[in-house]
């Protein structure tokens, strides 16, 4: 069973994979050495990489003043969230998705904002495309 | 351009723990069965309850976002019986009698993993389907 998995895993014109993650050290790492796994135990990239749950941009600061602690707390995830995606472009080529954190909770009403944002991504990451998978 | 190619029937996502693994999976069939395609979103872990991703459960709403998907194709969700395909596994490969009992007999093997798995699998089709009729995301 597992050989009919692998194969099935292996073969590019039955099996797509996404391959998700958010910009956070450990899951960057954990992605990059997937690809990597991929790439040496079947041959074969992933067809698209999502980064999910992105903080927004911080507002801009203003010099001499100091953040609240909401703000500096949002302004370092989003630091942080920069970092880990500088590093995923240096090291991932190929499609790439970059997805909010959503201020909604699990549900239909998420799955809706969701598809939508993935849409709108796909827009701008890969241009013109008819729709999120053609 | 293709992001993913119309000719693959089966996409598997795949990624660290809590990335949002699940949640990503439900939002592209969403997308798929807005494209027209006929989909199954299909969740191999056991500890996900249903409502989780597909909403209810006494979780609350988020007012607004929640429009009528209008999907042309067809959209349906599955959670697998893990126990039930475990069970297979086991008399499809233990080596005799003794092993499969074994196994099965093994409390480890029986206990969470029956309650948490008969749990997450008892409360899926009915609810999930309720849920998702409502927004319109299932056309049969």
């Amino acid at each position: 069973m597992a050989s009919e998995l692998a194969a099935l895993v292996a073969d590019a014109e039955k099996c797509g994979i996404v391959v998700v993650t958010q910009a956070e050290e450990m899951p960057v790492e954990e992605a990059l050495e997937l690809r990597q796994a991929l790439r040496e135990r079947v041959q074969r990239d992933p067809e698209l990489l999502v980064v999910n749950g992105l903080y927004p941009q911080a507002p801009h600061q203003v010099p001499g003043e100091s953040d609240n602690e909401l703000v500096a707390l949002w302004r370092r995830r989003r630091e942080l969230n920069e970092r880990e995606l500088a590093r995923l472009k240096a090291g991932w080529q190929g499609p790439r998705i970059e997805l909010p954190q959503l201020p909604i909770d699990r549900g239909p009403a998420l799955l809706a904002a969701l598809s939508r944002c993935f849409k709108e991504s796909a827009g701008r990451h890969l241009g013109e495309v008819e729709g999120a998978w053609s | 351009m293709e992001l993913i190619s119309v000719a693959i029937r089966l996409v598997i996502i795949v990624g660290s723990g809590g990335v949002g693994k699940t949640t990503l999976a439900a939002a592209m069939a969403v997308l798929s069965a807005r494209e027209g395609r006929d989909t199954l979103v299909m969740t191999f872990d056991p500890s996900v309850a249903p409502e989780a991703v597909a909403g209810g459960g006494g979780r609350s709403e988020a007012p607004g976002g929640q429009g009528d998907l209008d999907a042309p194709g067809t959209l349906h969700a599955s959670l697998l019986d893990a126990r039930q395909t475990f069970d297979r596994l086991d008399r499809a490969y233990a080596p005799d009698e003794a092993s499969r009992r074994r196994v099965l007999e093994n409390p480890f093997y029986q206990h969470p993993s029956r309650e948490r798995w008969a749990a997450s699998w008892s409360t899926w089709p009915s609810s999930v389907c309720s849920r998702w009729r409502g927004v319109g995301a299932i056309s049969r």
